[in-house]
């Protein structure tokens, strides 16, 4: 492989066409810059040069950006042959940056969508690409892939940090992108784990889809402004947003259970009995249970349970499941 | 009309000198003949290729809804066909089938066989054998000829009764045929809005009542599936509208049966649907996960569907009719019926005594409660 010393300057780095697409710029490596700074730059970057034009930096983004904080004017650099195939650009792409590609689907799917923006043919992309990112090789696989690149970048940023599943990530692809947006436009004030995207997105999406409302309808709800408006915490936020995203997907339910809740009060019944019903009101059973820590209430839990007011809420309850 | 989805077809070697092979020739003339089935497809392209086959393994069995939690008819299948030349927006099939093509068995002999074997080893139990499983019974009996088949040979049958259940008016080659009234020809059946929009390729409602009325006048008795009920915005008119136009197309008492059910499907297929049919809402609506692990509409929406259909039905001349519930728990049956059947069991055995005492000559033994004690073969 031909070496030079070339100009920093003289180096495409930060729009380098070999790029992860969506990454921000390699910030400076303080481990490596002390290492180039005691000893020197021990092994050179890896850079292409394109038809016309300067060469862009294929592998060594973290060296030459410690460089330009040295202040150093030149940087060593092997230059892959002009007209190598994009595949095997990205072979050695893979190799040289396997740990930051494996290190989430999002970097897997980012990397085959550098293959793609290098014009890798489809077959080299879907036979030797996929595998080497981790995946099956299959057209199915490639379509899901570039459904999840297409996710908007903040979304996509989430999904990276939060380590999510290939599974996960393409289930975000099921839900409009508006609402995406949305949901991360309000991320600052709220506590999104991975389960609460996947939870609220898919109820809101289906609330859309039964109410008619559009995504900026949603948001200028008055339930909904209040919640994000508000001056909670963002675990209080989220928690209100749940719930009442939760009302709006299921009105049957929370009407039945508010309904339940109102005869259960009713009932007065001591902190030692508790019932229970089947939240999603399939099973029609109450189940009662008795604590007991002192046996000397036991005969007024008794006359309790068999009083007529107990019956008659059991009755309105039962009647409802 | 189920056919026009079809773009070719294919004979394995083995039944290329079978009846259905040789009506199929005849009458698939626009369709293009290939030497065999093509690979693996998505499951809308395998609408698009029809393959006679022969008759794969055990082929009759007990219908596989039954789940402890629900009352499950204890009606049999019999895998006569794969895949349906409909696209129907709620079809299971979508997320079920793992070879997708279309097929139909071919030698309805050897289907016939097994039903004879497994039937005999239980005489004094009446079966209801339906061939509706994975398919449509009818959908491409313009081409291929199948059920006339087992219409003809289930006429032979001593204590069973066929049930061919279809979204098509395609029964005129049915007629004549000497059925001696053991096939029971059945209609999904659903509102005009629920046709256009979610039952694509189908038979237009009223076509579907016609067919039906034909083929009760030509003796055979008929039957009605409301299943699945779909939820929407016009619900409650649609499903009246239903039951006043069944009950014009067809007398009560030739009605052999009349099942209802709630649209359900496992948590995988939501997505499955909402891929394959974006434009369809049903997905949308307010479903929890039951106990076997299907999404239903919320109890207390499916009980006032019920309820109003229902009710509708007994208004407009079905206060006679046999009713059941597919796939729906004990409590919802207690409180649309005011009663319900102390097992699967005994549901069967309801069966048989209702066509014993309503279709004369149908049932070969007065049915006993014993008989349905013990799980069908």
């Amino acid at each position: 492989m031909q070496a030079a010393l070339l100009a920093l300057d003289g180096v495409e780095a930060a729009n380098s066409r070999y790029r992860f697409p969506g990454r921000p710029p390699v910030p400076v490596d303080l481990t490596l810059l002390a290492s180039i700074k005691t000893i020197g730059l021990i092994e050179p970057i890896v850079v292409h040069k394109v038809a016309s034009g300067r060469p862009h930096v294929v592998a060594g983004f973290a060296r030459y950006a410690a460089l330009r904080e040295l202040g150093k004017t030149e940087i060593e650099c092997r230059f892959l042959p002009v007209d190598i195939d994009p595949g095997d650009i990205m072979r050695f792409i893979c190799q040289a940056h396997r740990h930051l590609i494996m290190e989430s689907v999002v970097n897997r799917i980012r990397f085959l969508q550098l293959a793609r923006a290098l014009d890798v043919p489809l077959d080299t992309m879907r036979d030797h690409l996929l595998p080497l990112a981790g995946f099956e090789a299959h057209d199915r696989v490639l379509r899901r892939c570039w459904a999840v690149a297409d996710l908007p970048a903040s979304v996509l940023w989430f999904c990276h940090e939060k380590n999510f599943s290939m599974k996960q990530c393409v289930h975000l692809t099921r839900h409009p992108r508006e609402l995406l947006e949305l949901l991360f436009e309000w991320r600052d004030g709220l506590a999104l784990t991975a389960s609460v995207v996947a939870e609220v997105s898919e109820h809101i999406k289906d609330y859309l889809r039964a109410s008619g409302l559009s995504v900026a309808e949603f948001a200028g709800l008055s339930s909904v402004r209040a919640i994000v408006t508000s001056d909670q915490s963002p675990q209080e936020r989220t928690r209100d947003l749940r719930r009442v995203v939760r009302e709006m997907r299921f009105p049957i339910l929370t009407e039945t259970h508010t309904a339940m809740h109102a005869i259960k009060e009713s009932m007065n019944l001591p902190r030692e009995l508790e019932l229970r019903w089947d939240p999603a009101l399939e099973q029609r059973a109450v189940e009662l249970r008795i604590r007991v820590r002192d046996e000397n209430v036991w005969p007024k839990l008794l006359e309790k349970l068999g009083s007529t007011q107990t019956r008659q809420g059991l009755h309105g309850l039962l009647e409802r499941l | 009309m189920g056919s026009k989805s079809l773009r070719s077809y294919s004979v394995e070697p083995e039944q290329g000198g079978s009846v259905a092979a040789a009506r199929l020739r005849e009458k698939a003339l626009s369709l293009e003949p290939m030497a065999q089935a093509p690979g693996a497809l998505h499951y809308r392209d395998g609408k698009k290729h029809l393959t006679l086959t022969a008759k794969r393994g055990e082929a009759f069995h007990l219908c596989a809804s039954a789940h402890e939690d629900y009352i499950c008819c204890q009606v049999h299948v019999l895998a006569a066909m794969s895949n349906c030349p409909y696209d129907c927006s709620y079809c299971f099939l979508q997320n079920y089938l793992t070879d997708n093509i279309t097929q139909v068995v071919a030698d309805t002999s050897a289907l016939v066989e097994e039903v004879h074997s497994k039937t005999a080893r239980q005489p004094e139990r009446f079966f209801r054998i339906g061939t509706w499983e994975l398919g449509d019974s009818l959908a491409l009996e313009s081409l291929t000829g199948t059920s006339a088949e087992l219409i003809r040979q289930f006429a032979q049958m001593p204590n069973a009764v066929l049930e061919l259940k279809t979204k098509s008016a395609d029964v005129d080659s049915l007629l004549s045929l000497p059925h001696k009234g053991r096939t029971v020809l059945s209609w999904s059946l659903n509102p005009e809005w629920v046709v256009r929009f979610e039952e694509l390729r189908t038979a237009p409602l009223q076509q579907r009542l016609d067919a039906m009325r034909r083929a009760a006048a030509a003796g055979y008795p008929v039957a009605a599936h409301f299943d699945p009920m779909v939820y929407y915005d016009d619900w409650e008119n649609g499903y009246v509208d239903l039951a006043r136009r069944l009950f014009q197309a067809v007398p009560p008492e030739r009605i052999a049966w009349i099942s209802i059910g709630s649209l359900r499907f496992n948590p995988e297929m939501k997505k499955v649907m909402e891929d394959n049919f974006p434009g369809s809402g049903l997905t949308a609506a307010e479903m929890v996960l039951g106990d076997d692990g299907k999404m239903r509409y919320v109890k207390p929406l499916r009980l006032k569907m019920y309820r109003r259909f229902f009710a509708a039905l007994h208004e407009f001349g079905g206060q006679e009719t046999f009713y059941y519930l597919c796939m729906e728990r004990w409590d919802v049956w207690q409180r649309l019926f005011g009663e319900r059947p102390d097992s699967s069991g005994h549901l069967d055995y309801l069966f048989a005594k209702s066509l014993y005492e309503r279709f004369p000559g149908l049932v070969h033994l007065r049915p006993r409660r014993s008989f349905y004690d013990h799980p069908p073969g």
